[in-house]
């Protein structure tokens, strides 16, 4: 399993740790989708900080994945929901060291 | 050495205030329903009117600082208690000792929660709170129709309760400083306190997933002092260019998860 697949697969079964884990120490997640949902942007940077932003979020279920499409292996479309707000999201990958995440950007389809 | 004043003292946060402020020589006067130097029921008026009666009476010269850090959590299971503790007395208090603080060109700091900024508000109550708080009690029956047994609904009111006093600070920050008073709010992150200690186990789920990065991998919650001090510092001279200010003393939770609100 690729980086890719690992990252769809850790986000439907909401595991905020192996989605940490996939990016590089101090990689970057820009979700510029909430936009769509009146809410602001998610700017998180650094692994540890993925990985507690991730756990409030499933945690409190104001963000899901679903209905993932691999594109090629830097783009990803998805159902993202914000607090039941549905919006088709395409994910950026760049890749940094041992093909781990240095940046994941977000933006409407 | 200064005359402070402060509700909720006797436990949590309050406690650790108490004791920074004597640790400096300051005089501190608790009001709390145990313990307190005034001991009363601030959720009833009664309470809040004795509580001015008496910082009128003890100290007529002024204070030096009010804190108003009373509360009660949405888990407590009473959703009026949550509405007049939380809300109610604080600006009942704040407002009744105006006079006392502009004596002495004093500050107010008000308890309230960087819950405030993580969503899911009842705005409706919030804005009855500001916007309607001349008639307490029918804020009180519109908040007990709903349903005490739901946890969700305890939270959504806290979270109202301490968004509406955030605001408070703000609508009235201005006229207070141009009066000599300075008001300013501290928004605590999750606080190892009495009121924490008895959480459900889902609530402490809850909880760790409201991550504190100052404390990442330990899954604890904030030490009382930690706040504490920043409120003796919102309270003391050296903060006399800060009002207005809704300070997050949460470790980092709230620049986490609410990361492009700079303002």
């Amino acid at each position: 399993m690729d980086t890719i697949e690992r990252f769809i697969d850790a986000a439907l079964n909401k595991d905020y740790d192996a989605i940490s884990r996939l990016f590089t120490k101090y990689g970057h997640y820009n979700d510029y989708t909430p936009n769509g949902a009146l809410r602001q942007e998610f700017h998180v940077y650094g692994r540890e900080a993925i990985a507690m932003f991730f756990r409030n979020k499933f945690f409190f279920r104001q963000y899901s994945l679903s209905e993932p499409k691999i594109l090629n292996d830097h783009q990803i479309e998805f159902v993202a929901s914000y607090d039941d707000f549905y919006i088709v999201a395409l994910a950026n990958i760049e890749y940094g060291e041992n093909n781990q995440i240095l940046r994941m950007t977000l933006r409407p389809r | 050495m200064g005359v402070y004043a402060i509700t909720g003292g006797s436990s949590g946060i309050g406690a650790q205030t108490v004791r920074l402020l004597k640790e400096q020589g300051h005089e501190v006067i608790n009001i709390d329903l145990k313990n307190g130097d005034i001991e009363v029921d601030l959720s009833k008026p009664e309470g809040r009117q004795k509580t001015i009666d008496e910082l009128h009476r003890m100290h007529p010269e002024g204070l030096d600082g009010m804190i108003l850090n009373a509360g009660v959590s949405g888990t407590c299971g009473n959703l009026e208690l949550i509405i007049s503790l939380n809300f109610f007395s604080t600006i009942e208090v704040a407002k009744g000792v105006y006079d006392l603080l502009q004596k002495k060109r004093g500050a107010m700091v008000v308890t309230c929660s960087n819950t405030i900024s993580q969503g899911r508000i009842r705005m409706d109550i919030a804005d009855l709170l500001n916007n309607n708080n001349d008639d307490e009690q029918r804020i009180l029956k519109i908040v007990g129709q709903m349903d005490r047994t739901d946890l969700h609904v305890g939270n959504m009111i806290y979270v109202a309760t301490k968004y509406a006093l955030a605001r408070w600070v703000r609508r009235h920050s201005a006229s207070f400083a141009a009066n000599g008073v300075r008001i300013n709010a501290v928004a605590p992150g999750n606080v190892n306190t009495a009121m924490t200690a008895v959480l459900t186990p889902t609530t402490k789920m809850a909880i760790n997933a409201l991550p504190i990065p100052t404390l990442y991998g330990q899954d604890a919650l904030m030490d009382p002092e930690d706040i504490a001090s920043v409120i003796v510092f919102l309270v003391s001279n050296a903060s006399r260019g800060v009002c207005g200010n809704i300070m997050f003393v949460d470790g980092g939770t709230d620049a986490l998860l609410n990361t492009e609100k700079v303002y």
